[in-house]
């Protein structure tokens, strides 16, 4: 017998005993997301994004947009910032400082000239699917034009999300991730809130353990 | 320092781990800080729902259901999984799942294997098997690779490190890596950071846990704060996941309401800073991410809690570790005084299953039944029953100790018969006079070292209710 018939096997001698419904998880799940959250979804979801060691910025429109990424650089000392072309374009062009495209960055060479380039002092962005204000997270995907890496071995990591796009509570993503992964394709989704951080050593908070130092999220409100 | 010491994998004496530890100020002084404000900060973070209690029954219920339904939900698992492009191997034990991996390995010619923090490899001693193997497997999670470094095993199910101070580590740093002593924390982290994100770069392959497994689509998820579980899953060509059996959810809706609970009970986050949903190895086009995505689901004695009707809910567990927060025994004695990969309230229910009666029979002693592991459980699992279950289990096995029997016994007799039970309340009250009181102890081995015997009350409870009773 396999390991596989062997385990199953033992399972149902149990399961086929018990006899047990499964369970109805949308329905339990309906119980608990009805009660209210927050009153006030943006300003909750910037007060937790900051209180996890993350920062948030805020923008009007695409040049606001635009020139607050150039001051972070600045204000950084970054040397470059590496987006997919979809987030320069939600930007209203690219940043005036050096701003490279992943699809140049794939054009470039193996996958080791990315990782040296992004390994020296950059700062990655990449757009986020929807914000959480109960815990002040984003949803960010990975995609062929954002890799997982722009958002990992950087210095800095910025997600750029639609301020419309917070929800009060985590289990509101359910249906859209429900969706996502309807497909039989390969996917690859993270929530990222806060900086690579640790309390290792007798619970002191230390940031940039082993990915970006800081985590910011830019607000969009156009 | 207690805490330098080789912890042995073969059979250990409980007494002794404990007696080891329990003298160490500065061991006590570790766990009481890292406990107390884990716990507070978990307190501060569950405030923010009226519904937390609704959250954990919720939770408990679609665990319950998950786990009495297994077969169908492993199998909808694997099929999911499987057509996204992952491969999938089943380990009845241990030994099964460590030759897997090894496979796996040498088919891709790994030489060096990052792993990311997870207990179920820890359980089976996949990176002490892969080094034996000459297989260079690294742990990148900063409280992990500390107590790989020392030798050791995790203290705590989310902490590995949670017993050592900054000046043992600072020590063990400069010890092992050659360089200048520090115990400033930031610094420390920045060697440990240089040293590891090498080892990412050049690593063949990943190794993770999974912290819940989505049967409707066949996705992993890991939940992690360092970014090292990221990183070993996105940059070496193969990735290897190990997963219990237990770690089942039906869908992504129910996922998010785990997620809720885990980053509150384990940390005290309202989330962690990353929690990654994977399904299937990289895409075609993605520029990153493992060619292979290998997942490995194991038994190792699963099952046998399965089976048992009343340890069963002890599968519902999401490795949080809130349990050995809260437990004053945990408080008192740390991980390493259990003598095993998981320790506190929930490694005292599990381990005897896991790791055989041997080896952890006698775990479940390490308990004083208080309850506050299973009030704070967030999947509300009945622990300090467990650990009584647990107990019996042990004594029907062995026959238990015929004085401690007898001694039983009478207890029942006297607790039974009205006049018996006056006569020895009479007798204790009458020895408490003669043992009892300020720095009186009773000449009880074991008992009575480091405790005073209390002076029992003078006058019996009937007594004061015939005095009193008419005043009512």
């Amino acid at each position: 017998m396999s390991d596989r018939e062997y385990i199953l096997s033992r399972i149902r001698k149990t399961t086929a005993r018990v006899q047990k419904a499964a369970p109805d998880a949308a329905s339990i799940m309906g119980r608990i997301s009805s009660v209210p959250h927050t009153a006030d979804v943006v300003d909750t979801f910037i007060q937790r994004v900051e209180h996890a060691g993350g920062k948030v910025g805020r923008s009007k429109d695409a040049d606001e947009a635009r020139q607050w990424i150039e001051a972070y650089i600045q204000r950084y000392g970054l040397k470059r910032c590496v987006a997919p072309d979809a987030v320069f374009e939600l930007l209203g062009g690219r940043p005036e400082t050096v701003a490279v495209s992943t699809a140049e960055l794939s054009e470039r060479g193996t996958a080791h000239d990315m990782q040296t380039l992004l390994l020296d002092a950059a700062c990655g962005i990449t757009a986020a699917h929807a914000g959480f204000a109960d815990c002040g997270a984003v949803l960010i995907e990975t995609t062929p034009d954002s890799p997982r890496t722009i958002s990992l071995l950087v210095e800095a990591h910025i997600a750029i999300l639609r301020t419309a796009d917070i929800h009060d509570f985590l289990p509101g993503i359910g249906p859209f991730l429900q969706h996502q992964f309807s497909s039989s394709e390969p996917r690859n989704l993270t929530f990222v809130g806060g900086p690579s951080k640790t309390a290792d050593i007798e619970k002191t908070l230390v940031k940039g353990v082993h990915g970006p130092r800081e985590f910011t999220v830019l607000l969009l409100d156009f | 320092m207690s805490g330098q010491k080789k912890v042995q994998v073969t059979p250990r004496n409980l007494k002794l781990l404990v007696q080891e530890r329990i003298y160490n100020p500065q061991l006590r002084k570790n766990l009481s800080r890292a406990t107390s404000t884990t716990l507070a900060k978990r307190a501060d973070v569950v405030a923010d729902f009226t519904q937390w209690e609704e959250m954990r029954s919720a939770a408990s219920e679609i665990k319950d259901g998950v786990i009495a339904n297994l077969d169908t939900y492993l199998e909808q698992f694997e099929e999911n999984a499987v057509s996204a492009g992952a491969t999938v191997h089943w380990a009845a034990d241990a030994q099964a799942a460590q030759s897997i991996v090894y496979q796996i390995l040498r088919d891709c010619d790994a030489k060096l294997v990052v792993k990311s923090k997870s207990m179920t490899t820890e359980e089976i001693r996949l990176g002490h098997f892969l080094e034996e193997q000459g297989i260079e497997a690294v742990e990148t999670d900063l409280g992990e690779y500390i107590v790989q470094l020392a030798g050791e095993l995790p203290s705590h199910i989310t902490a590995p490190a949670l017993h050592k101070s900054r000046e043992e580590i600072g020590e063990l740093f400069a010890k092992k890596l050659g360089i200048d002593r520090t115990n400033d924390p930031e610094a420390l982290t920045a060697i440990a950071r240089d040293v590891l994100r090498e080892k990412f770069l050049q690593a063949d392959a990943g190794i993770s846990g999974v912290n819940f497994a989505v049967a409707d689509s066949g996705t992993i998820c890991i939940v992690e704060n360092e970014g090292n579980g990221r990183l070993s899953t996105a940059l070496p060509k193969t990735h290897i996941a190990v997963m219990g059996i237990e770690k089942l959810l039906p869908d992504m809706q129910s996922l998010t309401l785990f997620l809720q609970l885990l980053a509150r009970s384990s940390t005290g986050q309202r989330i962690t800073s990353y929690t990654s949903l994977i399904r299937g190895p990289k895409a075609k086009d993605d520029l990153d991410g493992p060619e292979d995505l290998h997942i490995i689901i194991l038994d190792n004695g699963r099952t046998d809690i399965l089976e048992d009707d009343d340890l069963r809910e002890s599968l519902n567990c999401i490795r949080c570790g809130a349990c050995l927060n809260t437990c004053p025994v945990y408080q008192t004695i740390g991980g390493h005084s259990y003598g095993t990969q998981y320790s506190g309230p929930i490694g005292a229910v599990i381990s005897p299953s896991l790791l055989g009666v041997e080896e952890a029979g006698k775990m479940p002693y390490a308990s004083s039944l208080c309850g506050a592991c299973a009030e704070i459980c967030p999947v509300q699992i009945d622990l300090h029953h467990l650990l009584l279950h647990q107990r019996r289990k042990y004594i029907e096995r062995q026959g238990g100790n015929p004085a401690e029997r007898l001694l039983f016994r009478l207890w029942m007799m006297t607790m039974k018969h009205a006049a018996l039970y006056s006569v020895s309340g009479l007798l204790g009250r009458l020895a408490g006079t003669i043992f009892g009181g300020s720095n009186r102890t009773l000449p009880v081995p074991g008992w009575s070292k480091s405790r005073e015997f209390p002076a029992p009350a003078p006058k019996s409870f009937k007594q004061l209710w015939k005095e009193h009773g008419s005043e009512r």
